[in-house]
C-alpha cells in the first residue's frame, strides 16, 4: 500500500461523525483524572459529574436525532451511520444514565470504589454505540470485546461477595467461549469469501456489503453456511437465546443490581442490533437463517417462560423472563426477514422493555438488603403497605413486561405480533401466545407478594426481611418518570410509532 | 345518547376520587362510590329515554388513536350496547349498596371496583376491535385484586385461576383479531372495516379466526368445558365482586361473541355453530346437575350462573333473530338475578352466619331470623327459575322458542335445564331458609343475635327486584331496543328469520 492510497483512506476518517462516542470516552477519562486531582471530600460528586455529562450528551443526541443525520459510511466503511444508529445511541445513553442512577443507590451500600464503576460504564456504553453502527467484522468484533470485557469487570464488581465473583467467572468463561465461536465463524466467512475459485470473491469479505454480495453470488456454499451458523451462535450468547442462555440465572443473580439491569437491557439490545445487522448481511442465506432463527425463537420463548415459573429469587426471575423477552424479539427478527415493519417493532419493543425493566430494577435496588444477590420474592411481602409508591411502580413495570394494555409493553408485543402475522409465522405465534399466558402467572406471583403481606415462600419459611430504606429524591424521580413514561408510551407512540411506517 | 362515553370517564374519575377519599375516611369513600354509580345510572337512563332504536349503531366519538396501526378511538352504541350499559349501571349501584359494610381499605376497594366498571362500560361502547380489547383487558386486572384482597374461601387460588383463564382467553382473542387485521391488509381495527375485509378471507382463515376469537370470549362467558374458573372465582370473590363477575363480567364474554366473533367471521360461525350449540346445551344441563348437589350455598349460585349463561350461548348458536334477542335479554336478566342471588348468599347470609354450608344453615331458622333475606331470596329464586312475572321468563322462553326453529333437539334438552334450575333453586331455598321449622333446637341457634338487614341492603335488593319484575312484566322495553339492532345489515348474514 502506497502513501497516496493511505492518505485517501485517512481522508474518509470523519471524526465528527463519532463525536458522541469520543465525548463519552473523554468523560470517562475525565472521571479518572478528577479522582486524582480533586481532594477526597469532593469525590462524592464524581457520580454526579458522570450523570450530568451523560444527560448533556443525551440531550445533544436527541436534538441531533430530531434534526436528522446524514446517512453514510465513514472510516473507510468500518462504520455506517443511519437513523437507526442514532436512535440506538439515544437508547444506550438512556440505559447508561439509568444504570448510573441505580449505581448511586446500590454502590452506597458496599465498600467498593465508585469512580471506576462509572468509568467502565461509560466506556462500555461508548463501545455499544459504535457496535450498533459497525459495518465491518473487525469493527464489530473489537467493539463487542470492549463491551464484554467491561462487563466482566462490572459483573464481579462487588468483590467481597462470592456470588458476584462466581458470576464474573461464569460470564468470563461463557463470554470467552462465545467470542471464540463468533471469531471462528468470522474467519470461516472471510476465508471462503476470499477463495479465488469462487465467483464474486473479494479480498475484503469482512465488510458487510462485500460479504453480502459474495453470499448472493454463492447461495449454497457449505463453508459459508457453517460460518453463518457459528456467527449466529456467538450472537445468541449475547442475547441469551436458547441453547446459549445457560449463563443467565447465575450471572444475573450475582451481578450488582445496576449491572444486572444494564446486562438485561443494554447488552441484550446491543445483541439484537448486531443480530439485525448480520441477518441483513446474511440475507442471501434466508433458507438457512429462517429455520435456525425460528427454532431458536420457539425454544427461547418456551424455555424462558417455563424456567421462570420456578424461580423465587427476583434477579433470577428477571433473568429468565428476560430470556423469554429475547424470544419475543427473535420472533420480530424472524418476521423482519420478510416484513420491514418488524424492525420498527423491535425498536419499539426495546424502548418499552428499557422503561419497564429499569422501573422494576429500580424498585429492586431500593428493596435489596446488604447482600445484593439475596433478593427473594418473599422480601416483597407487604411492600404495598410500607412503600405504596414502590409497589405501584413495580406493578406498572411488571404489568408492562407481562404485556397488559394499555402499557407500553403491550404495544411492543402487539407490534411484533402484527409483523409476525403479516409474515405468516403462525406456528411461532402460537408458541408466543402460550409464553405470554405463562409469563402472566409468574409476574402476577410477584405482584401478589407485593400486595399481600401473608405471602409465605413455598419452602414454608418466612424469610427475614431486610429493613426498607426511604427512597432518595433522584431514585424516586427516576422511578416516577419511568412509570409515567411506560403508561404514556402505551397511549401515544409518537415518533417511535412512526418508525413502524417509515421502514 | 352523546353523554354515554361519560360513563367510562365518570367511572375512572370515581375510582381516583374513591382512592383519595379512602385516605380520609371509609364513609367518604362510600359516598363517593355511591355518587359515581348513581351518576352512571343517570347517564345511561337519560340515554335510554332519548334512544331511537331505528337509528341503528350511533357513533359517539371517533378520533385517531394509534396512527401507525390505523386504530381509532371509536365509541358507538346501539340497542344491544344500551341494554348492557343500563345493566352495568344498575349492577354497579347495587354492588356499592351491598358493599356498604366494607371497612378494610374501603377507598382502594372502590377504586378497583370502578376501574373494573369503567373497563366494562368501555367494552360495551367500543366500535373498534382494538379499543374493545384494551378495555376488556383493563377490566381483568382489578378482578384479581378485588378477589385476592377482599375475597373469602381459597381466594388466592380462585383469583389466580380466574386471571389466568381471562388472560388466556384474551390472548386467543388478540391472536384472532391480529390475524384478521394482518390478513385484511393492516389498515384498520374498526369492526365495520374488519367485517368488510373478512368477506375476502379464505374459508380456512375464517374458520381459524372465528375459533380463536369466539373461544377466547366464550371462556369468559363460562362456556362448557372452559367454565371451571367461574364457580371458584365467584365463591372466592367478595359479594360486590361476585355480583359484578356473574352479573356483568360474564356478559363481556357473551357480548364479545355476539359483537365481534359472529358478525366478523360469518363463514366460521356457520361451521362452528353445531359445536357451540351442543356445548351450550351440555353446559346448561351439566352445570344444573352440579348445582343440584352442592353443599356450599355460594357454589349453587356459581354453577347456576354457568347454567344460565349456557342459555345465552344457546341463543347465539341458534342463529335467528328471535333466539339472539332472547340471548341479549337473558344477559340482562341474568345480570340482575345473579347479582341478587350473590347479594343474599354473600352479604345477607354469609356475613351474618359465617357459614355457607347448606348442612349448617338448615339447622338455623333463617326465615325467622332474616325474614327480609328469605323473601328476597325466594323472589330471586323465582326469577332464576324463570317463573312468569320475572325477567328470566321472557328471556328463556324467547331463547327456547327461537332455538326450536333451528334445532328442536337442542330446545328439548335445554328445557331439561329449566327443570334442573327449578330443582336446585328450590332445594337451596328449602335447605337454607326453611330447613328448620321447629323452634330453635338448643345449640343450633347462633351465639349472638344476627345483625338486622341494613337500609343499604334493602335499597339494593329493592333496586334489583324491581328491575327484574319490571322487565318480567314488560320485556318489550328492552326487546324494542334489541331486535332492531339485530336486524341491522351486520347481522343479516348470520341471523335468519324475522322478529318474534
Amino acid at each position: 500500500m502506497d502513501i497516496p492510497s493511505l492518505q485517501a483512506l485517512a481522508a474518509s476518517n470523519t471524526w465528527t461523525s463519532i463525536l458522541p462516542e469520543l465525548m463519552l470516552g473523554c468523560l470517562a477519562l475525565l472521571l479518572l483524572v478528577l479522582e486524582i486531582v480533586l481532594p477526597k471530600r469532593l469525590h462524592s460528586a464524581l457520580p454526579g459529574v458522570a450523570l450530568l455529562g451523560v444527560l448533556a450528551l443525551l440531550a445533544g443526541q436527541l436534538l441531533t436525532a430530531c434534526c436528522g443525520i446524514t446517512e453514510g459510511e465513514s472510516f473507510n466503511g468500518l462504520l455506517y451511520h443511519s437513523q437507526e444508529g442514532q436512535l440506538m445511541r439515544v437508547f444506550f445513553l438512556l440505559a447508561a444514565l439509568l444504570t448510573g442512577v441505580l449505581g448511586t443507590v446500590c454502590l452506597a451500600r458496599q465498600r467498593v470504589a465508585h469512580t471506576e464503576f462509572y468509568h467502565i460504564l461509560l466506556v462500555v456504553t461508548a463501545a455499544m454505540m459504535l457496535l450498533v453502527q459497525s459495518n465491518h467484522f473487525v469493527m464489530l468484533f473489537v467493539t463487542l470485546e470492549t463491551v464484554t470485557i467491561g462487563l466482566y469487570i462490572l459483573v464481579s464488581y462487588f468483590r467481597n461477595s462470592p456470588f458476584s465473583l462466581e458470576a464474573g467467572l461464569k460470564y468470563l468463561i461463557m463470554g470467552a467461549l462465545s467470542s471464540a465461536i463468533l471469531l471462528f465463524g468470522i474467519v470461516l466467512l472471510y476465508g471462503v469469501g476470499g477463495n479465488p475459485s469462487l465467483p464474486a470473491h473479494t479480498a475484503s469479505a469482512m465488510n458487510f456489503d462485500e460479504l453480502r454480495a459474495f453470499l448472493a453470488a454463492n447461495p449454497h456454499n457449505f463453508l459459508a453456511s457453517v460460518g453463518i451458523v457459528l456467527v449466529l451462535s456467538g450472537v445468541a450468547f449475547k442475547i441469551a437465546a436458547f441453547p446459549f442462555q445457560i449463563w443467565v440465572p447465575d450471572v444475573y443473580q450475582g451481578a450488582p443490581t445496576p449491572v444486572t439491569a444494564f446486562l438485561a437491557v443494554a447488552s441484550k439490545a446491543a445483541g439484537f442490533l448486531v443480530l439485525l445487522i448480520v441477518a441483513r448481511t446474511f440475507s442471501p442465506y434466508a433458507w438457512l437463517l429462517a429455520p435456525v432463527l425460528t427454532v431458536m425463537a420457539a425454544a427461547t420463548l418456551l424455555f424462558g417462560s417455563l424456567a421462570a415459573l420456578t424461580q423465587h429469587n427476583v434477579k433470577r426471575l428477571m433473568g429468565l423472563s428476560g430470556v423469554s423477552h429475547a424470544g419475543f424479539l427473535l420472533l420480530g427478527v424472524v418476521a423482519a426477514g420478510t416484513q420491514s415493519m418488524a424492525v420498527g417493532a423491535i425498536y419499539f419493543y426495546l424502548f418499552a422493555y428499557l422503561l419497564a425493566s429499569f422501573a422494576v430494577f429500580g424498585v429492586m435496588a431500593q428493596v435489596a438488603g446488604p447482600e445484593d444477590a439475596d433478593q427473594e420474592i418473599s422480601h416483597y411481602a407487604g411492600l404495598a403497605k410500607d412503600r405504596p409508591f414502590l409497589a405501584l411502580v413495580l406493578a406498572i413495570g411488571l404489568g408492562s413486561l407481562a404485556g397488559i394494555p394499555p402499557l407500553a409493553g403491550f404495544m411492543g408485543k402487539l407490534f411484533i405480533f402484527i409483523a409476525a402475522f403479516q409474515a405468516g409465522l403462525y406456528g411461532l405465534l402460537a408458541v408466543a401466545v402460550v409464553a405470554v399466558v405463562i409469563s402472566i402467572y409468574y409476574y402476577f406471583g410477584w405482584i401478589r407478594a407485593v400486595f399481600f403481606s401473608n405471602w409465605v415462600s413455598p419452602d414454608g419459611e418466612a424469610a427475614p426481611q431486610p429493613a426498607r430504606a426511604p427512597v432518595g429524591l433522584m431514585a424516586g424521580l427516576m422511578l416516577g418518570v419511568l412509570a409515567l413514561a411506560t403508561i404514556f408510551l402505551g397511549f401515544y407512540q409518537g415518533p417511535l410509532g412512526q418508525w413502524l411506517n417509515n421502514r | 345518547m352523546n353523554a354515554l362515553p361519560c360513563t367510562i370517564y365518570v367511572s375512572f374519575t370515581g375510582a381516583l376520587l374513591a382512592l383519595v377519599a379512602g385516605t380520609r375516611s371509609a364513609a367518604t369513600a362510600r359516598w363517593v362510590a355511591l355518587v359515581t354509580a348513581l351518576t352512571t345510572l343517570a347517564i345511561t337512563l337519560m340515554a335510554a329515554v332519548s334512544f331511537v332504536p331505528a337509528l341503528g349503531m350511533q357513533t359517539l366519538v371517533d378520533v385517531p388513536w394509534v396512527a401507525s396501526l390505523g386504530v381509532r378511538y371509536h365509541l358507538a352504541a346501539d340497542g344491544i350496547s344500551l341494554t348492557l350499559l343500563v345493566l352495568t349501571a344498575i349492577a354497579a349501584t347495587a354492588g356499592v349498596l351491598f358493599s356498604w359494610n366494607i371497612e378494610e381499605r374501603t377507598g382502594e376497594f372502590f377504586a378497583l371496583y370502578f376501574a373494573l366498571i369503567g373497563g366494562v362500560f368501555g367494552v360495551f361502547l367500543s366500535a373498534d376491535a382494538f379499543v374493545l380489547f384494551v378495555f376488556y383487558e383493563i377490566a381483568i386486572v382489578p378482578k384479581y385484586f378485588l378477589i385476592a384482597r377482599w375475597g373469602s374461601t381459597n381466594r388466592e387460588y380462585g383469583a389466580m385461576k380466574l386471571v389466568l383463564y381471562s388472560f388466556a382467553g384474551s390472548a386467543l382473542v388478540l391472536a384472532g383479531l391480529l390475524w384478521a387485521y394482518a390478513a385484511g391488509g393492516g389498515q384498520s381495527f374498526g369492526m365495520g372495516d374488519l367485517a368488510a375485509a373478512a368477506v375476502h378471507f379464505t374459508r380456512a382463515e375464517q374458520l381459524g379466526m372465528f375459533a380463536l376469537v369466539f373461544l377466547g370470549f366464550a371462556v369468559l362467558a363460562g362456556m362448557f368445558p372452559f367454565h371451571t374458573w367461574a364457580p371458584t372465582g365467584h365463591v372466592a370473590a367478595p359479594t360486590a365482586a361476585s355480583m359484578l363477575l356473574a352479573g356483568v363480567v360474564m356478559k363481556l364474554g357473551a357480548y364479545g361473541c355476539l359483537r365481534v366473533a359472529m358478525p366478523l367471521f360469518p363463514v366460521g360461525f356457520v361451521f362452528w355453530q353445531p359445536t357451540i350449540g351442543w356445548l351450550a346445551v351440555i353446559g346448561i344441563v351439566y352445570a344444573g346437575g352440579v348445582a343440584l348437589v352442592q353443599g356450599d350455598f355460594k357454589f349453587v349460585s356459581g354453577y347456576s350462573s354457568v347454567s344460565h349463561m349456557g342459555f345465552v350461548l344457546l341463543g347465539l348458536a341458534a342463529a335467528n333473530v328471535q333466539a339472539a334477542s332472547g340471548a341479549v335479554l337473558q344477559m340482562f336478566s341474568h345480570g340482575i338475578v345473579a347479582g341478587l342471588l350473590f347479594a343474599v348468599v354473600g352479604r345477607m347470609v354469609y356475613e351474618r352466619t359465617h357459614t355457607r354450608q347448606l348442612a349448617d344453615l338448615r339447622n338455623l331458622p333463617l326465615h325467622r331470623l332474616l325474614p327480609f333475606a328469605a323473601v328476597t331470596f325466594v323472589l330471586a329464586g323465582l326469577a332464576s327459575m324463570g317463573m312468569p312475572g320475572f325477567s328470566g321468563f321472557p328471556a328463556e322462553l324467547t331463547i327456547l322458542v327461537g332455538t326450536w326453529k333451528t334445532s328442536p333437539l337442542w330446545a328439548a334438552v335445554a328445557a331439561l335445564g329449566v327443570l334442573l334450575a327449578a330443582a336446585f333453586t328450590l332445594r337451596a331455598i328449602q335447605l337454607s331458609f326453611f330447613g328448620s321449622t321447629q323452634p330453635a333446637v338448643a345449640g343450633a341457634m347462633p351465639a349472638h343475635p344476627l345483625p338486622p338487614i341494613t337500609l343499604a341492603e334493602k335499597a339494593g335488593a329493592l333496586l334489583l327486584v324491581g328491575t327484574t319484575v319490571l322487565i318480567g312484566l314488560k320485556p318489550d322495553l328492552l326487546l324494542n331496543w334489541i331486535i332492531p339492532s339485530l336486524q341491522s345489515p351486520l347481522y343479516q348474514v348470520i341471523l335468519k328469520g324475522g322478529a318474534p
